[in-house]
């Protein structure tokens, strides 16, 4: 045991030495969920200023309130940057070019349409290079839409019933339609949340899952340790002193935990001071989940530097299994929204299991709920690390 | 000289061919992941959205809310259990379950009616669906409103009749329904095909991986520093320009092998229009190979060790793919963030990629892209030079 952690303390003590390293090791993953939180921020206050357009043909009155009902809703404000045209060709264009990201076009006998009882159809030009924001604003239209369409079955239901007399094709709708979003109350949708004691943000949920996939990069580190003593024969020369195989893959696996901890300390405490990130409120269970994934990064250490003959080799794989590893776990993407054939392969990723316990925690889960999930971490950490330990070559 | 240049920039890629494990990670999972995010944010080409449906009620009413719901091509409904469905949510298996609770039918008739649903809150999926399901809320509640008012006024109607003959006003088509068509510049195609689904992902991992392999051949610069062969070239007759043109020569090599093989798989497997204008594809991605290029040598002129050099590569690379739209498209984030990501090349790579992949447009859009990495890579690769150590 001694051995070992005069190893491991060794190890640690030369990372410590070159301080652009650990600043590299620190404070990157921070900048990086800094750009996380900037970038998908507004996610969460909706300002985004989708460049849209409004383009109304129709003469009569039906389009006019379907654009007032648009602009002037505020639910939309921040989202949208509405402009209203008057060329529909010219807006075509500017969705083409990916100026516009979508634009709405009126046909020029709406209100006609509307007023012989006859179907119309508006059309949302989308820019294929916009596809999420085109697909809001196509939605956001869809939703005033049937509120207008409502306003006219309203009408039109009501004086056929009333009056008992089918509507007279032709006959003019009763009342102009509304195309604000007011409340239809008769039927509600009401939505809960997952039962959960508490939300998960989405700046909260990536930084999670930063962290989660941030621990796995400390193994690069580790398996450049080793590759780098493999070339300069120290690996060798250790054998040759009275530790044994274990005893140095072990001390060095305690040097590449440590450094796994230290970076996952720093990645909590960060996100809770600048993002305000609760990490929910059992600080146990928090630390167990990060000191499994340090320790998957440890055998994933193990694994990369049996795999990998040179730093060089290292350098391409490590990052491409980290990457996998993380897309499949859900770091890149939230789980939900993964296909279905890929969630069978999930059960291989380290990372899934650590952003799976963090979320747990941040929604109220205790230490004794997320132990599993931290054992299934510590079981991969186990296999990686067995791997790592069959295919080492130590000369 | 140009011999010389050649046969270092050949070593780059012998020392890559040499690492079968390394060549296959570089290709393979960008592949993967176009796949995974494919397959996540692609509309054409993605799964259909699981949607567990719970009727308590099994009432007329209820059973349209069903159907409705069903209708809608991207979702593939499935009625269960409340605990299945709420463990699928739980288990994120799905974003978001719909519950049409016991007395619905009843409390539709009374005018207070509730539809529920329980909702994952970073799903992005659970929108959309909750947008649909209020569709199908304001669609019955205008037949209830005027069942309600008919059933009041005349006493012998019964309110369902009245109910169902108000909401066949919805068919076969709303009183105004609003469709969607993807605008490209067709004339230039000339086949009218939308672009496929994976294009934002494929250009994306593409832009993204390309970081990889750049930072991995300047990461073999400091290997060689490291190990002191640097060093033993320069009392060969190999000058250091020879020296840095044929290493920068090298890793582009590499790159432009790399891209030809993401970008065949892209357009052969994930139908990415790829090679549809192959000039204006060659001249962007080319610029952004230089650029990045620049970059992975400024940083490994920066650095003193390996170590920092692989603990700074990985993050400088996902970082810029996170700010330039690699992950996900750029209109999604705040005019901020869209202004933040012309200031890298990984932005502008895509600004460009974008015009010619999803609009369709020709050499013209990639102009300004072009021109700015050229900036962007004659800045990068000067001052890395300039700092770069032999020893």
């Amino acid at each position: 045991m001694r051995l070992l952690l005069t190893i491991a303390r060794k190890d640690f003590t030369l990372l410590l030495r070159d301080k652009a390293a650990v600043l590299v090791l620190i404070a990157m993953p921070l900048a990086l969920v800094f750009i996380l939180g900037s970038a998908l921020g507004n996610l969460e206050s909706g300002d985004f200023g989708i460049k849209v357009a409004i383009v109304n043909e129709d003469a009569g009155e039906v389009g006019g309130y379907i654009v007032e009902g648009l602009v002037q809703a505020e639910q939309i404000e921040d989202l949208f940057d509405i402009a209203v045209l008057d060329d529909a060709a010219e807006a075509r264009r500017d969705v083409e070019r990916g100026d516009l990201v979508a634009a709405l076009v009126i046909p020029g006998d709406t209100s006609a349409r509307v007023g012989a009882r006859r179907p119309v159809t508006l059309e949302v030009l989308q820019d294929p290079g916009s596809p999420l924001g085109s697909g809001v604003w196509v939605g956001v239209v869809k939703a005033a839409v049937s509120y207008a369409s409502s306003d006219l079955v309203l009408g039109q239901a009501l004086a056929a019933e009333l009056s008992g007399d089918a509507v007279a094709p032709g006959a003019p709708p009763s009342a102009p339609p509304s195309t604000g979003l007011p409340e239809r109350t008769g039927i509600r949708v009401t939505n809960a949340e997952a039962e959960t004691e508490r939300s998960v943000s989405m700046i909260s949920y990536f930084s999670a899952a930063m962290t989660a996939m941030f621990l796995l990069f400390g193994s690069m580190f580790g398996a450049f340790a080793f590759v780098k003593e493999r070339r300069e024969q120290t690996l060798a020369r250790m054998l040759a002193s009275p530790a044994n195989r274990i005893q140095i893959v072990g001390g060095k696996g305690l040097g590449i935990l440590f450094i796994g901890i230290a970076q996952f300390v720093v990645l909590v405490a960060g996100t809770t001071v600048l993002f305000r990130v609760d990490w929910g409120e059992s600080m146990p269970a928090i630390l167990l989940l990060g000191a499994t994934g340090a320790l998957a990064a440890t055998g994933l250490a193990m694994t990369l530097a049996a795999l990998g003959k040179t730093e060089r080799a290292i350098g391409g794989i490590a990052p491409a299994l980290i990457m996998l590893f993380a897309a499949t776990g859900g770091s890149m993407i939230p789980v939900d929204q993964l296909p279905g054939w890929l969630k069978p392969l999930q059960v291989i990723s380290p990372t899934y299991w650590t952003l799976d316990g963090f979320l747990d925690v941040m929604q109220g889960s205790t230490f004794v709920d997320i132990a599993p999930k931290a054992g299934a971490v510590a079981l991969i950490a186990v296999l990686l690390y067995a791997f790592g330990m069959w295919r080492l070559s130590y000369e | 000289m140009m011999r010389r240049v050649i046969a270092l920039a050949w070593l780059n890629l012998l020392q890559l061919s040499r690492n079968p494990s390394e060549v296959v990670a570089l290709i393979a999972l960008p592949i993967a992941l176009t796949m995974v995010f494919g397959a996540s944010f692609a509309g054409s080409t993605r799964e259909r959205i699981w949607l567990p449906v719970v009727d308590e009620d099994s009432s007329t009413y209820s059973a349209q809310v069903v159907r409705l719901l069903e209708r809608e091509r991207s979702f593939d409904v499935e009625v269960v259990s409340r605990e299945r469905a709420t463990a699928a949510v739980a288990d994120q298996q799905t974003g978001l379950a719909v519950f049409i609770p016991r007395g619905f039918g009843e409390a539709v008739e009374s005018g207070d009616a509730e539809i529920r649903t329980l909702s994952l809150p970073t799903s992005n999926d659970a929108a959309a669906v909750s947008a649909v399901v209020q569709g199908i809320a304001v669609r019955m509640s205008t037949g209830a409103a005027v069942a309600g008012v008919v059933s009041r006024a005349i006493p012998a109607r019964a309110f369902e009749e009245a109910y169902l003959s108000a909401d066949a006003l919805w068919e076969p088509r709303p009183p105004i329904a609003v469709e969607g068509q993807t605008v490209i510049a067709s004339e230039v195609r000339g086949d009218g095909v939308q672009a496929s689904g994976n294009t934002q992902s494929s250009a994306g991992f593409t832009v993204f991986f390309l970081m990889f392999v750049t930072f991995g051949g300047a990461g073999a610069i400091l290997e060689e520093r490291e190990q002191g062969t640097l060093r033993r070239l320069l009392v060969t007759p190999t000058d250091k320009a020879v020296l840095i043109t044929g290493k920068v020569a090298g890793i582009v090599m590499t790159a432009t092998a790399q891209v030809l093989v993401l970008t065949v798989v892209g357009r052969v497997a994930f139908g990415v229009p790829w090679g549809n204008h192959f000039l204006a594809e060659a001249a962007i991605l080319f610029c952004y190979i230089l650029a990045i290029t620049g970059l992975a040598v400024l940083v490994s002129a920066v650095v003193r060790s390996r170590d920092q050099f692989s603990g700074a590569g990985p993050i400088i690379s996902t970082g810029l793919a996170m700010l330039g739209g690699s992950y996900w498209s750029l209109d999604i984030v705040s005019p901020f963030m869209q202004a933040v990501a012309r200031a890298t090349p990984t932005g502008w790579a895509m600004i460009g990629l974008t015009d010619v992949l999803a609009r369709n447009q020709g050499l013209e859009a990639v102009a300004l892209p072009s021109l700015m990495l050229l900036g962007f890579a004659a800045v990068t690769l000067g001052l890395g030079v300039k700092l770069l150590r032999f020893e």
